[in-house]
């Protein structure tokens, strides 16, 4: 039976290549979040592995994978916010070209 | 027609096409935005708050049972409305509500960890997880109802 710390390395890598193709499919600015979730996921899994054949290992599994749940949708959320702010500028600079125009008409 | 005539319908219609992209654009962005991090929160950070709502309700159970009889009543009602809150997942009530029972009940979680390993039911390093789970949850909260400074800690 493999062991549950493999598991888990073996989830979190699952999720890195998703997160990794995703941040491919829209461009490289996803890049420092990727790398951020990779290295607490490989922070998570050292952790736990300190707990492996210590009392309450299937709670600290779990508690580790909701912590590296919480940190990618946190993340997601942050990248969010970074689309949302340029499609603010977007908005801001192309209402200021329309009003740049009507001054000349 | 004249040249300057000519010139003066030139930039009308320039400024007329110009005028035809950006409107379009300024609005389509105007209107996105602020939909990717809302979106983001609904369908991604909520989801991961009731999976972590779980375990945290069992530990903030287990800091309920240590207390007092008679404060127990409160306690896990308490705990009860918080977490009927996250799995909801309604986002008025997210915002509002939860928030504020929060605080009391990571108090309690963080007296049943305590109390967890002082049973040996976890050790120093399971605890340590659990303490962390807490943590990030409450940073994931703070991101739901604000901007998402808390986020990047």
């Amino acid at each position: 039976m493999p062991d549950k710390a493999e598991i888990l390395k073996a989830i979190g890598q699952d999720i890195l290549t998703e997160i990794r193709k995703q941040a491919t499919d829209v461009g490289a600015t996803f890049e420092d979040s990727v790398e951020d979730v990779a290295a607490f996921i490989s922070s998570k899994a050292q952790e736990l592995s300190t707990a492996v054949g210590k009392p309450g290992f299937d709670e600290a599994l779990m508690a580790a994978r909701d912590s590296v749940l919480l940190k990618a949708a946190g993340r997601a959320v942050i990248e969010g916010e970074k689309f949302d702010d340029i499609l603010r500028e977007t908005a801001r600079s192309s209402l200021a070209i329309v009003a740049r125009l009507l001054i000349l008409l | 027609m004249s040249n300057q005539t000519v010139r003066s319908y030139c930039l009308i219609v320039s400024i007329m096409a110009a005028s035809v992209t950006a409107i379009p654009l300024a609005l389509t962005a105007a209107t996105m935005s602020g939909c990717a991090a809302q979106k983001a929160r609904e369908d991604v950070l909520v989801p991961a708050m009731q999976l972590a709502s779980y375990g945290l309700e069992k530990d903030a159970l287990a800091g309920a049972a240590t207390l007092p009889a008679e404060l127990q009543g409160s306690a896990n009602a308490t705990i009860d409305a918080f977490f009927s809150i996250v799995r909801g997942g309604d986002d008025e009530a997210l915002r509002q509500d939860a928030i504020v029972t929060w605080g009391r009940v990571q108090e309690l979680v963080e007296l049943g960890i305590e109390a967890k390993q002082d049973a040996n039911i976890v050790s120093a390093e399971a605890a340590q997880l659990m303490r962390q789970r807490a943590r990030d949850f409450d940073n994931a909260l703070r991101a739901y109802i604000t901007r998402s400074p808390a986020l990047l800690n």
